[in-house]
């Protein structure tokens, strides 16, 4: 193959590679992935003192979208339930104005640890696909599942039935 | 006036003969510069060619070839560029959007009926929800 060939097959397989680079550079966190740590992202609002060895129950949402606000009872009674036998609910506001967020948990309360992603670095690093999205942790600080979404009803009783299995694993 | 039958003197020649001489003269410069530069720059065998006034293929070939890695160089920096600029809203990046000032109906029961009157009329259903059939009857 001449010179001249070669540049041309060569240009299009570059900016072929450039385009994976730029995508991989974004990826989302999925199952199996080691929980990145949440103090690197400047979240506002105090982060419980002990994740390590807890099932964490990591849930992305925002005052101005309605299935997340409808998850809240749901999640309240999770923590009434699991927070002695090791569940750890940190439910990550997105968002901007924190007058919002405060006018919404002052109409619901909650006992659960609550911050803001003030900067939307942690929800871009997780680079979540809907909202709300929640994301349950092993006692090991791995990723074991993804909800996508909020159902009432149906949720909940994933949501039971994956964190009394994943509080049932051994403690590392 | 008759340009054949005219005497042409030096001082009397008129301008588009001046220009066509010079036009003559600047294409032989140009050819006696390439000729050299081929002749500088290229093997013995293009030399001859060079000076046979045919130019230097190798030349030729390095010059086109520099022209297309320009050209794929420019496509690839394009390409980056506007992918790079292809951004969709992300889902937590929709607050604004989420607004319900952003909604085009605020009363839903008067955009319901809207819609059931449109589907209804246009006898199709609706791009936004499920309609009637179009009799107009449901």
């Amino acid at each position: 193959m001449s010179r001249h060939n070669q540049s041309i097959s060569r240009g299009p397989l570059i900016a072929v590679l450039l385009i994976i680079v730029q995508g991989s550079c974004l990826a989302a966190l999925k199952a199996g992935d080691s929980l990145p740590d949440l103090t690197s992202f400047k979240l506002e609002g105090k982060l419980p003192d002990q994740l390590k060895g807890q099932v964490i129950l990591l849930d992305f949402w925002a005052s101005w979208c309605a299935p997340c606000k409808s998850s809240f009872p749901a999640m309240q009674e999770l923590h009434a339930k699991y927070k002695d036998k090791g569940l750890t609910i940190v439910a990550v506001s997105v968002d901007e104005k924190p007058e919002n967020m405060k006018a919404f948990l002052d109409a619901v309360k909650v006992t659960f640890c609550v911050v803001r992603d003030s900067g939307q670095k942690l929800v871009a690093a997780a680079d979540v696909p809907t909202m709300p999205t929640s994301i349950l942790i092993d006692r090991t600080g791995k990723i074991r599942i993804i909800h996508a979404g909020f159902d009432a009803n149906e949720t909940t009783k994933q949501y039971v039935k994956e964190i009394e299995q994943l509080l049932g694993e051994p403690k590392p | 006036m008759n340009r054949e039958a005219s005497p042409v003197t030096p001082a009397s020649r008129p301008c588009w003969v001046i220009l066509n001489r010079r036009k003559r003269r600047e294409q032989s410069q140009h050819q006696d510069d390439f000729s050299a530069l081929s002749a500088t720059s290229c093997s013995k065998h293009s030399v001859l060619n060079a000076r046979a006034g045919r130019p230097c293929h190798d030349r030729r070939s390095s010059l086109s070839s520099t022209t297309a890695t320009r050209g794929f160089l420019g496509m690839l920096l394009t390409l980056v560029a506007f992918t790079g600029g292809c951004e969709t809203v992300k889902p937590w990046q929709r607050e604004a959007l989420a607004d319900p000032i952003m909604q085009p109906d605020r009363n839903p029961i008067a955009a319901s009926q809207l819609e059931h009157i449109y589907t209804s009329r246009e006898a199709a259903t609706g791009g936004a929800t499920v309609g009637g059939g179009g009799c107009g009857c449901n």
